[in-house]
């Protein structure tokens, strides 16, 4: 589904470039969920975004079933962003200002849906999370395991094909974190395609694959089909 | 409705810099909303006639002498002239304002002082003062008066006066012919009643006064069959005096009504000044809102990042943030026009105003107040709009960002320039108060204070001899003196003074004054050659300008002549200051007031407890004279009316600047706070690190005296350029000099300063591993 080759990424300064991510080749096929990992700047928030289509690369090629992402205008992929790709992030980033139930809705509102049917896909999501009774409350009353299963329910209201993690776990305590790792798990056995970048050498283990990101080459693939290891 | 929600919880999260924010523009809006009362009131000025395109005036001008002298109004053969030369002209109309004319109209025992115009009935066919009762009568009797509606109640209650007879200065008996509406505050012509033009002839005694070619004071209106005709008349009016006269100077120059007010006499300046002020204040409020809402843009910058990523596209982002703006920016306004009407009533008090709601609610200034919206909306929302769009959705979206790094210069300038704002108009208020206290305080040459006038009619005229000795005899009474115009406001002048060695064709404009020979001595004037005129020293007194004019060395003794008639002079006067305190004295002749001249006697008084002194004069008034009510009135007060222009301006300059400086002040709040909220670590590092208090206060207070330094370089010369412009309308004026920049410079910042010393000490003092707890 997804094809990078040779991505490099890197920061113009006055007198040198500092690379990112340098000759960066991967691929992943649909219903994979790919772990990377690595140290802190090592590159992997820049190559997640890539992928989702926040950042540009500085040279390579990057497609995605097929269509060349690199050469896309601002309205396709904004269609991208509505139709296929959800993000999570450490930070959560959910809309202070908006209740969970408002929060969730803004895709679909984005997207055009009508008010009925976002009603709908809304409290389904809200009823398979668990969290009808929370739906009125804003984001600084819930907990950051909560605020979290907010982020992806926000994130795959729109049905998309990938799903795209940055840390999901990283400000949440162990506890927490296994019940997001779970929920992951689970969408990605519905069908989802999952990227997330995780410090967890547990947490990477939900996945099927673990990408290790060193300065910006990735220096270790280890595939691991995800029913081998399944931690308990 | 959603967004509204939004914004309002928006608010509600960040309470201290969003209300900080508003305040300052509901401040400001109050300002421009104050502003827009006075410049649209200005604007209405006589707007509400409904002939008012098609209205002209025409007035006499005089050339030769050392400048042109222009006279407000022109000869009373010129009116009907014009009717009978011009096809164009529908009809005219003579007339005498009300302001200068107070007359006795009583009813029975009911007695008034009614500021009386003298017209041409016509007055009503031409403009628009609708009648109550009755009509314009019959324009060939002058046995009749016109009245307006709260007069004619005075008189008569609620009841219909037509055809009742009043007495008309004691004088003569007078029908009432009709009553018309009170007359609106904004219109140039006033009056409470008006009376046929033909009366003149027996107030002035002579017969041909509605006939002659000379004569300036008729102000002359015109009514165009249409607006297009009057080209026609400004260029062929000029010379209509010499067909009749071919010797005068005087000239003759047309005017379209509309422009009477604004333009003729120049009240645009300070509809100009003040529209100006209006705008920068506006924009002062409008950085500072803009300021303190993208304080909070790390967090708005993070939250547009997020929308993006979730498929928001531009489109949807500005649309949000303009509706954000818009609903805040209706909030204030909202806010500003309640505060505003709400305090309309001081407002109108302080600056001497009638300012009424309803003329706001009509399509024009709805329309601009709209307008005023919607730009604050646009320079509002833009900043924002195009500033939380620059950033790259990956960069916001990471942990470390900080949107501010790249912020602080702009902040700076934004402080800047609600700094230099303030800067501006709190020098401009300095200025303007020291030159209006200038003015005020200028020696006028002789001693203002002191001096009670009454106003001399009927046997108190006839009789004032015999008055004067009466009321001398109080012993608050020091001297008194029969003139025949206040000392401030002398309006009688001509050009006929001749004498030896003088160019035939420089023909100066002099004044004339009557008094008797205690004049000097009761005004406390000063002479600087000869005496003043007595019963045994006959002859005339000129003015220090007017012998400047004639340029002699000594004056004494020598004569001039005045068609015809030669007079000797017994005296120079130092200038007294008269009619005018912006412009250099004019010459000036005293002479011996004639009895039916006098229209003042002016008592000088050693006492500040005038109302007893004028219980007892005008118990000598009455026992004369019982049929009129005394009316007197102090000389100071009249003066006052000559610097009313620059002590209005005054008042307003340092109403608006208090407001700018609120702003300021609300602004430097709100970014300190912000300031002092971001750098909480960075103060508790330093001070685990062993820096003391002061000198952390010092590194936060800096900043800002910085700020305040560079916007006084920048407002320096904007204030001189465009207070030394104002200062060009004056001969009379002060001199710009460094103190008083440095004095307004040295106030803001210590304001600023202020302002931010409290929230900076605050942060320095707080325990330091609470602040390294933070976040
Ligand atoms: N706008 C930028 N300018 C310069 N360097 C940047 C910028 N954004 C990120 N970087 C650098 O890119 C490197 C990788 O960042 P990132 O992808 O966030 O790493 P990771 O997510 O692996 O911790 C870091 O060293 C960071 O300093
Ligand atoms: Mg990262």
């Amino acid at each position: 589904m997804i094809k990078l080759s040779n991505i490099d990424r890197y920061y113009q300064s006055k007198f040198q470039r500092s690379f990112v991510l340098k000759a960066v080749n991967l691929e992943i096929q649909q219903g994979e969920f790919v772990s990377i990992m690595g140290p802190s700047g090592a590159g992997k928030s820049t190559l997640l975004n890539i992928i989702g289509l926040l950042d540009e690369p500085s040279a390579g090629t990057y497609t995605f079933l097929g269509n060349d992402m690199l050469s896309l205008t601002e309205k396709k992929k904004i269609e991208y962003h509505r139709n296929a790709i959800g993000f999570i992030f450490q930070a959560f980033h959910l809309i202070e200002e908006l209740t969970v139930y408002e929060n969730i809705e803004t895709p679909l509102v984005y997207k055009g849906v009508k008010s009925k049917e976002r009603k709908a896909m809304v409290a389904d999501l809200l009823d398979q999370f668990n969290m009808v009774a929370k739906k009125d409350l804003f984001p600084s009353q819930l907990s950051g395991g909560q605020q979290q299963l907010v982020a992806i329910a926000r994130a795959i209201i729109g049905k998309p094909m990938l799903l795209l993690a940055d840390e999901p776990t990283g400000n949440l305590h162990s506890d927490q974190g296994k019940q997001i790792m779970e929920l992951l798990s689970g969408l990605n056995k519905e069908g989802m395609t999952i990227i997330q970048v995780t410090h967890s050498e547990t947490n990477a283990m939900y996945g099927n694959r673990v990408i290790r990101l060193v300065d910006g080459i990735i220096r270790e693939e280890n595939v691991q089909p995800a029913f081998f290891i399944q931690p308990n | 409705m959603k967004t509204i929600l939004l914004t309002f919880r928006k608010l509600k999260k960040n309470k201290t810099a969003a209300s900080l924010g508003i305040a300052g523009l509901v401040v400001g809006l109050v300002c421009v909303v104050y502003i827009f009362f006075w410049v649209n009131d200005e604007a209405s000025y006589d707007r509400f006639h409904t002939n008012i395109d098609r209205i002209f005036v025409v007035h006499a001008y005089l050339e030769g002498g050392t400048k042109k002298i222009d006279f407000r109004g022109c000869p009373p053969a010129v009116a009907p002239a014009l009717k009978d030369e011009y096809p164009e002209v529908e009809n005219t109309c003579r007339y005498l304002p009300g302001e200068y004319f107070e007359h006795l109209v009583s009813f029975g025992d009911k007695k008034s002082i009614l500021k009386t115009a003298y017209a041409d009935v016509s007055l009503f066919d031409i403009f628009s003062f609708p009648f109550v009762y009755g009509n314009k009568g019959n324009p060939d009797d002058p046995n009749q008066i016109i009245l307006t509606q709260t007069v004619a109640a005075r008189y008569f209650g609620d009841t219909d006066p037509v055809g009742k007879i009043v007495r008309f200065n004691n004088t003569t008996n007078l029908t009432v012919a009709g009553v018309v509406k009170d007359i609106p505050h904004n219109s140039s012509i006033q009056f409470d009643a008006v009376v046929p033009l033909q009366n003149l002839v027996a107030l002035w005694g002579r017969n041909d006064i509605l006939t002659t070619w000379y004569n300036n004071a008729f102000t002359t209106f015109g009514l165009l069959k249409s607006p297009a005709g009057f080209d026609k008349i400004a260029s062929t009016i000029t010379r209509r005096i010499q067909k009749e006269m071919p010797e005068s100077t005087n000239f003759l120059r047309a005017y379209q009504f509309k422009n009477g007010y604004l333009y003729e006499q120049n009240n645009i300046r300070n509809v100009k000044i003040f529209s100006l002020i209006g705008l920068m204040v506006l924009l002062a409020a409008t950085l500072n809102f803009i300021n303190l809402t993208t304080a909070r843009s790390t967090k708005q910058a993070k939250e547009t990042g997020l929308r993006k990523s979730i498929g928001a596209t531009r489109g949807n982002i500005i649309k949000l943030i303009y509706s954000d703006v818009a609903i805040i920016c209706l909030l204030a306004f909202g806010a500003a026009l309640l505060i505003a009407i709400a305090g309309l009533p001081f407002f109108n008090n302080l600056i001497g105003k009638q300012i009424g709601l309803s003329s706001l609610f009509s399509v024009a200034p709805l329309g601009i107040f709209i307008l005023i919206y919607l730009c604050t909306v646009l320079l509002a929302g833009s900043y924002p709009a195009f500033f939380l769009s620059s950033f790259s959705v990956s960069e916001t979206l990471r942990s470390g960002f900080h949107s501010v790094k790249n912020k602080g210069v702009l902040r700076n300038s934004l402080v800047i320039t609600i700094f230099v704002v303030s800067i501006i108009l709190f020098t401009s208020t300095l200025i303007i108060t020291k030159q209006t206290l200038f003015l005020q305080k200028m020696d006028i040459g002789f001693n203002k204070e002191q001096l009670i006038y009454i106003t001399l009619e009927g046997k108190l005229k006839e009789r004032v001899k015999t008055l004067k000795e009466e009321i001398k005899r109080s012993p608050e009474v020091t001297s008194a003196t029969a003139t025949s115009f206040l000392p401030v406001v002398v309006g009688n002048n001509g050009e006929g003074w001749e004498w030896e060695g003088k160019d035939p064709n420089f023909k100066p404009l002099v004044t004339d004054w009557g008094t008797d020979e205690d004049m000097v001595k009761t005004l406390e004037a000063r002479l600087i050659e000869g005496n003043y005129f007595s019963n045994d020293r006959q002859g005339i007194v000129i003015n220090k300008a007017f012998a400047e004019v004639i340029g002699w060395d000594s004056f004494v003794g020598k004569t001039l002549s005045a068609y015809g008639q030669s007079h000797q002079i017994v005296g120079v006067i130092d200038n007294i200051q008269y009619n005018s305190l912006s412009e250099t004295c004019r010459p000036m002749v005293i002479q011996q007031v004639g009895d039916w001249a006098t229209r003042y006697l002016i008592i000088r008084v050693n006492t500040n407890q005038f109302d007893k002194t004028i219980k007892s004069i005008s118990k000598i008034c009455e026992t004369i004279e019982p049929d009129f009510p005394v009316q007197y009135g102090f000389v100071n007060d009249e003066f006052a009316k000559l610097t009313k222009a620059e002590a209005n301006l005054k008042k307003l300059v340092s109403i608006f600047s208090v407001f700018a400086l609120i702003v300021l002040c609300l602004g430097l709040l709100g970014v300190v706070m912000f300031l002092t909220e971001q750098k909480t670590k960075e103060i508790g590092v330093r001070k685990c690190l062993g820096e003391n208090v002061s000198s952390i206060v010092v590194k936060l207070i800096k900043p800002f005296v910085v700020s305040g330094l560079v916007a006084s370089a920048i407002a320096i010369p904007a204030t001189w350029y465009l207070m030394n412009r104002w200062l060009q309308n004056y001969t009379n004026r002060i001199d710009l000099d460094g103190w008083i920049f440095l004095f307004s410079i040295v106030i803001s910042i210590a304001i600023a300063v202020a302002t931010v010393s409290w929230q900076s000490w605050r942060a320095a003092t707080r325990n330091p591993v609470e602040a390294l707890k933070y976040e």
